[in-house]
């Protein structure tokens, strides 16, 4: 019968296995973990933590500048989505990435309608790879308090 | 005997003036019998006493070329932008390497690296940008660059960098 911490150990693989089958995540994520170690234990966690904010910061950008009907700047839109681009390629978040390119697309050929439903699916994108890797690092923080250690999982 | 003198304290002279700059290169570069990047282990450079300037103005980018630098054991700085690359340089301060990004607010890394030549700054500095069109890539590097990196940046790429610049020599 497995322990509690084996049963954890192995939700966490499938689960981080998920994250990338699933194109949630890249190899970026995977050379993020390469970084963390015992002077840095948090150092995946921290970076993906200024990802969100950088996120959030960026999405009111475009919305503020989509909302100016009849008057928007698509260089201005077109520059804060380039930046969560870079961003998002920095830390293996894939599909958010993915959603950037297309994005990128609508403000260089300044279509409005293609614009807004990119900021719309980039929002809920961003949202949830956040409860996502929210529910990973719960596992982690569990399988070390049952004593465990956090399995490597190679994909 | 007078002579004799001579031609010894020439002597070891020259010896120490050979073994200071022997020295010296070994300060700046590592000699190693294993390719570790390519074993997966990560190389520390920390008794190269390499210096590196992080300039991005992306915290994500910051955050993780301080760290890819650190883990290498490269002690290093980060700025904001261009504007504060030259700034700190203005102050005195001076690195081995730079890593400069090229989208930035108040001065870009073009402006940067164009600007840091003008006041003689040798360091070596490699751009790091996620924009790869040739055009672009061609301008950043006819602004002064050594080397150039497609983000995102990882440990390899890193190395692949220094071993470009010189920094890391394979025995």
């Amino acid at each position: 019968m497995d322990t509690l911490v084996a049963q954890l150990q192995r939700q966490f693989r499938d689960y981080t296995i998920s994250l990338y089958h699933q194109g949630f995540l890249d190899d970026q994520f995977t050379e993020l973990k390469k970084l963390q170690d015992e002077c840095s234990p948090d150092f995946v966690a921290e970076v993906v933590s200024l990802f969100f904010e950088d996120c959030e910061k960026l999405i009111g950008n475009m919305a503020r500048a989509l909302d100016q009907t009849g008057n928007v700047d698509f260089n201005l839109v077109g520059s804060s989505v380039h930046q969560l681009k870079g961003s998002s390629s920095s830390v293996g978040a894939k599909r958010v990435k993915g959603l950037c390119i297309t994005f990128k697309e609508c403000c260089d050929s300044q279509n409005f309608e293609g614009c807004v439903r990119c900021l719309q699916q980039v929002d809920i994108e961003y949202k949830s790879l956040k409860a996502k890797l929210q529910d990973l690092f719960n596992l982690e923080q569990q399988i070390v308090q049952a004593g465990g250690r956090i399995p490597q999982v190679d994909i | 005997m007078i002579l004799f003198l001579c031609y010894i304290t020439t002597g070891l002279l020259l010896l120490i003036r050979d073994c200071n700059e022997f020295l010296s290169f070994c300060h700046k570069h590592i000699f190693l019998e294993v390719f570790f990047a390519m074993a997966g282990e990560v190389p520390n450079l920390a008794e190269s006493k390499l210096t590196a300037l992080v300039v991005d103005d992306n915290f994500v980018n910051q955050s993780i070329h301080h760290k890819l630098l650190d883990r290498l054991g490269i002690k290093n700085d980060v700025v904001c932008n261009g504007q504060e690359a030259v700034d700190v340089h203005c102050s005195g301060r001076n690195y081995d390497l730079i890593l400069m990004d090229m989208d930035m607010p108040i001065m870009n890394g073009i402006q940067a690296t164009k600007r840091l030549r003008e006041m003689g700054i040798e360091s070596k500095i490699a751009g790091v940008t996620t924009r790869a069109e040739e055009e672009e890539v061609k301008e950043f590097m006819e602004a002064g660059l050594n080397d150039f990196q497609e983000k995102p940046l990882t440990i390899s790429k890193l190395v692949s960098i220094l071993r470009n610049l010189d920094f890391y020599v394979q025995a």
